[in-house]
């Protein structure tokens, strides 16, 4: 794997850059979170404050507070959004029935009811399930006979009856059922009677202060006008004497006070000490116009992300109007608390905070405040989409940055390696092109101990090549010791058995004598060689005699010479060609097996001769094929006794080649049977 | 090896001076001298010999290149010598036996260049040929001793040589080269028998550059010079007419 795809690889850790921006958007957004809860905690703990001490705006009438729990049948009323129309129809109204009541034997009548306050005005929605409707015959008595409607109020500890009777549907006006208190108007009790497929519908208005926060009532169907037997169906009864249970509704008072409190798209509830709702008020939030600026696709990807433990869903108020949720019970039980909840919008959430509301050290309420999380939703969504944006952009630089410096520095190593392997190619030591880094970094050192070990190799090579000239010329004074010590002895009249050691003593000095003069062979062809001059000559004619020559030479051999029938004309020296020629030759035979065809051929090739010598033999080893023409580079093993081989007839031809302008390559034969070295020299124009 | 046995008889022995750094060589060059009847003085270093040579001057010098320190004060010496005597006949002998070497001693004036690898015959040989030159120079020349061939002749007696009756300066080795070729026109002589009959020993390039160089003397005298013929692989010829 290369150094590139390696950094590469590595760069993929950057990868986690990401990964901990969206560690450091969830710890954002955990700390916003906080910060939200602690600020809604605060605006439940400053309106609770608000509303310490001062019951009577929870608590209208002292009276409910005092009593232990609410009644039952207590009717709960809360605040409606719009006027309901008065005609009977249930338009305009919840769906949900918020209570029935039946005739505990008959289940006829059933009264099912709604109600709901508008300002000071207590809005009731009444349906009674009766199997036969019996209308007031005001001919049979001023006093309403059909079936009717009964509402018991409280005024001044007094209980006071209204009915509601009609001959016919339509508009109808509370009467006074009994005795009239003298607080009470019953001409300002209207509604609308409807007939309905199961009986009758009655949709009542009546302002809040004649209730006196209590509210009784109850259906009576009659059976028949002649027959005295009928029956209800209320929260009370007309035997009751007891107070009504309560209407429970909001303030007007808690409601004006509460809207001062909203803001920032927060919601605020208040409920009593039963948990009831009493008071909402909702504030737009400032922002909610700007909505999500990123994309829907982002936003998936990193609500997904984001994603926190699930979440409950928000209880609603009870038809009763009590609100769930364990931020209220533990705020009615005294303590602070703050819930999250998820919303129907997937990945938006609700926090709620609840404070208990005091009266001298008991708790008779609840303040929720609650507000969606869009706020810091927008600005972490912001946020998210930034940091995308941003790591997106690191991620890049950084990836763009490492390839590029990968790829630096494997294009230093790999010019470093490619200068080495030239220098220590075929080319020969060329050190001064070898690239000596001034770097100071590794890759530098590296090139600079590259550079320092060629040149020490180079020296060494130098010492080597020069070594056997200076050996020669050292060894050659004492041979000439030995050698005329050994003349004066022949002539001297000594033992005549001494003359078989002199004999052998010459022999040694004589082949030690040639091994000195090939030694010094090469560095004195280096030497003469720039003394040559070019002249023009024909290589066919000078082949045909050296060949010629070498057939006397090389008896076990058999030579086989290819020439062009036209003269091949050179520039050069005939008598380095043939010292040349005379190394590759030997060199041949030397290889060749006894009686095997060495074969000397010349062909042109554009512009040049080449002047090839070919003999079956061992195959030359493919790692020297670069190496043969340096000096002292062998491949022979040490055989014969009487032949000298330092590796220097190649490096001869090398020089003879070099010499000509022209080139010296070994090869193979193509079927492996031998070698073939070949000398490419420039043709003569 | 042949060995000259038979001392050369002299009237009065010829006075041979060897200068030579190295002892042991030095005193075997001048045991086979004086056993071949001359009268040999060793001298260690340019300066003593210079100081003799002032003196007096030898009949004939062998000198060293290298000195000891003094590593080219052979050539000096040589100077030296050649301006005292243009006559004395001076032979290096030397372990130097580079191109460059063998032709600066020429240019210097010597008469012959050996190296060191040379047996004690063949430089015995050398002297001997060396002081007959001398000689023969000194006495009238004798038309039997003379070769002809063609326009080359050659006065074995004198060693020396024409061409077109203009003289060749030929040191004793070339000549002898020369000779050898010259006396069997179109005969190929190889490198062996051209040293065989320089009676020295020296390798195929230093036989090359002695040809090249016997070439080039007669080419200065005669541009069409083309008499030495070279047979590819084999030696040289003579080409006679």
């Amino acid at each position: 794997m290369s150094l590139r795809r390696q950094l590469t690889l590595v760069s993929l850790l950057l990868l986690t850059l990401p990964w901990a921006g969206c560690q450091f958007l969830r710890e954002m957004e955990g700390a916003l979170r906080e910060g939200q809860g602690r600020a809604i905690a605060a605006t439940a703990d400053a309106i609770a404050a608000s509303l310490t001490d001062q019951p009577q705006v929870l608590y209208p009438h002292p009276e409910r507070r005092r009593s232990a729990d609410d009644l039952e049948g207590s009717i709960y009323a809360p605040a409606l959004e719009l006027d309901p129309m008065l005609d009977g129809y249930e338009d305009g109204w919840p769906e949900a029935i918020q209570g029935t009541f039946e005739h505990l034997d008959t289940r006829s009548p059933t009264l099912r009811y709604r109600a709901g306050v508008r300002g000071d005005t207590l809005y009731l929605m009444l349906q009674i399930a009766d199997t036969s409707v019996t209308y007031h015959d005001p001919g049979l008595s001023p006093e309403p006979n059909g079936d009717r409607l009964i509402l018991v109020t409280w005024l001044d500890g007094r209980r006071q009856e209204y009915v509601i009777a009609t001959p016919a549907p339509g508009s109808v006006v509370a009467q006074y059922a009994g005795r009239r208190h003298p607080g009470a108007d019953a001409r300002r009790i209207r509604g609308y009677w409807q007939d309905t497929a199961e009986g009758y519908a009655l949709e009542l208005a009546l302002p809040l202060a004649l209730t006196g926060g209590r509210l009784g009532l109850y259906a009576i169907d009659v059976a028949g006008h002649r027959s005295s037997g009928w029956r209800t169906a209320g929260n009370t009864g007309p035997v009751d004497q007891a107070a009504p249970p309560w209407l429970i509704y909001p303030p007007g008072e808690l409601t004006s006070q509460l809207a001062r409190f909203a803001a920032g798209g927060q919601r605020l509830l208040v409920t009593d000490r039963h948990g009831r709702l009493l008071a909402t008020a909702t504030a737009n939030s400032n922002n909610a116009a700007t909505g999500p600026t990123t994309f829907w696709l982002l936003r998936a990807l990193y609500r997904r992300i984001l994603v926190e433990p699930a979440l409950t869903g928000q209880p609603e108020p009870a038809i009763n109007g009590t609100l769930g949720g364990e931020e209220v019970s533990a705020a009615l039980a005294g303590h602070r608390e703050q819930r999250w909840y998820h919303t129907e919008t997937p990945g938006r959430r609700t926090l709620s905070a609840a404070a208990p509301i005091r009266d001298r050290g008991t708790v008779i309420g609840t303040v929720v405040v609650q507000q969606g999380s869009e706020q810091y939703l927008s600005l972490t969504d912001r946020a998210f989409s930034r940091l995308l944006g941003y790591s997106a952009l690191a991620l890049g630089i950084a990836s763009l940055g490492l390839l590029g410096f990968a790829s630096l520095l494997s294009w230093r190593i790999r010019r470093l390696s490619r200068a080495a392997d030239r220098v220590m190619g075929n080319q020969g030591m060329e050190l001064a092109h070898f690239p000596r880094s001034r770097a100071r970094d590794e890759v530098g050192d590296l090139s600079r101990s590259y550079a320092r070990l060629l040149d020490e190799v180079h020296a060494y090579n130098e010492y080597l090549r020069t070594l056997s000239h200076k050996l020669s010329h050292e060894l050659r004074t004492p041979i000439a010791v030995i050698q005329s010590s050994l003349d004066n002895l022949s002539t001297g009249e000594g033992d005549p058995g001494d003359s078989v050691y002199i004999s052998r003593a010459r022999e040694g000095l004589a082949r030690l004598s040639h091994i000195l003069n090939a030694m010094t062979e090469a560095s004195r062809l280096e030497e003469s060689i720039g003394q040559r001059e070019h002249t023009r000559l024909d290589l066919v004619p000078l082949l045909r005699e050296v060949c010629a020559a070498y057939r006397g030479v090389y008896p076990g051999h058999r030579l086989v010479l290819h020439c062009p029938p036209g003269p091949a004309h050179i520039l050069g020296a005939a008598d380095l060609l043939v010292q040349a020629l005379d190394k590759l030759v030997d060199n041949a035979a030397s290889f060749a097996p006894a009686g095997s065809d060495i074969l000397i051929s010349l062909t042109p090739r554009d512009q040049s001769w080449a002047l090839a010598v070919s003999n079956t033999g061992p195959p030359l080893p493919a790692d020297m094929l670069g190496r043969l023409f340096s000096a002292m580079v062998s491949l022979r093993r040490r055989t014969a006794a009487e032949s000298v081989h330092l590796g220097l007839g190649l490096y001869i031809v090398k020089l003879v080649a070099d010499y000509h302008h022209g080139s010296v390559r070994a090869d193979n034969r193509d079927d492996g049977t031998g070698a073939v070295f070949t000398l490419v020299l420039p043709a003569a124009r | 090896m042949a060995t000259f046995r038979a001392p050369i008889v002299l009237s009065m022995p010829h006075h041979i001076a060897i200068v030579e750094d190295e002892a042991a060589l030095a005193e075997n060059y001048r045991d086979a001298l004086q056993r071949q009847g001359f009268r040999v003085s060793v001298h260690r270093d340019r300066h003593s010999a210079s100081a003799a040579f002032l003196r007096q001057l030898p009949d004939l010098a062998i000198i060293d290149v290298g000195l000891g320190d003094d590593i080219e004060g052979g050539f000096d010496l040589c100077r030296e010598l050649r301006s005292q005597s243009p006559e004395l006949p001076i032979v290096f002998l030397t372990a130097r036996d580079s191109e460059l070497d063998i032709i600066s001693g020429l240019r210097l004036g010597a008469d012959d260049y050996l190296t060191k690898s040379i047996s004690l015959a063949h430089m015995l040989a050398r002297i001997v040929a060396l002081f007959r030159r001398v000689r023969a120079l000194r006495v009238p020349e004798l038309r039997e001793h003379v070769i002809t061939q063609g326009p080359l002749s050659l006065n074995v007696e004198r060693m020396t040589a024409y061409w077109r009756e203009q003289p060749v300066p030929l040191t004793v080795t070339e000549f002898w080269m020369v000779h050898t070729l010259a006396r069997h026109p179109g005969h190929v002589k190889n490198r062996q028998q051209l040293m065989e009959c320089a009676n020295v020993v020296l390798d195929d390039n230093t036989i090359t550059s002695h040809v090249k160089r016997i070439r080039r003397k007669f080419e200065s005298l005669d541009d069409t010079f083309s008499a030495i013929e070279t047979a590819y692989g084999m030696g040289y010829r003579w080409r006679g007419n």
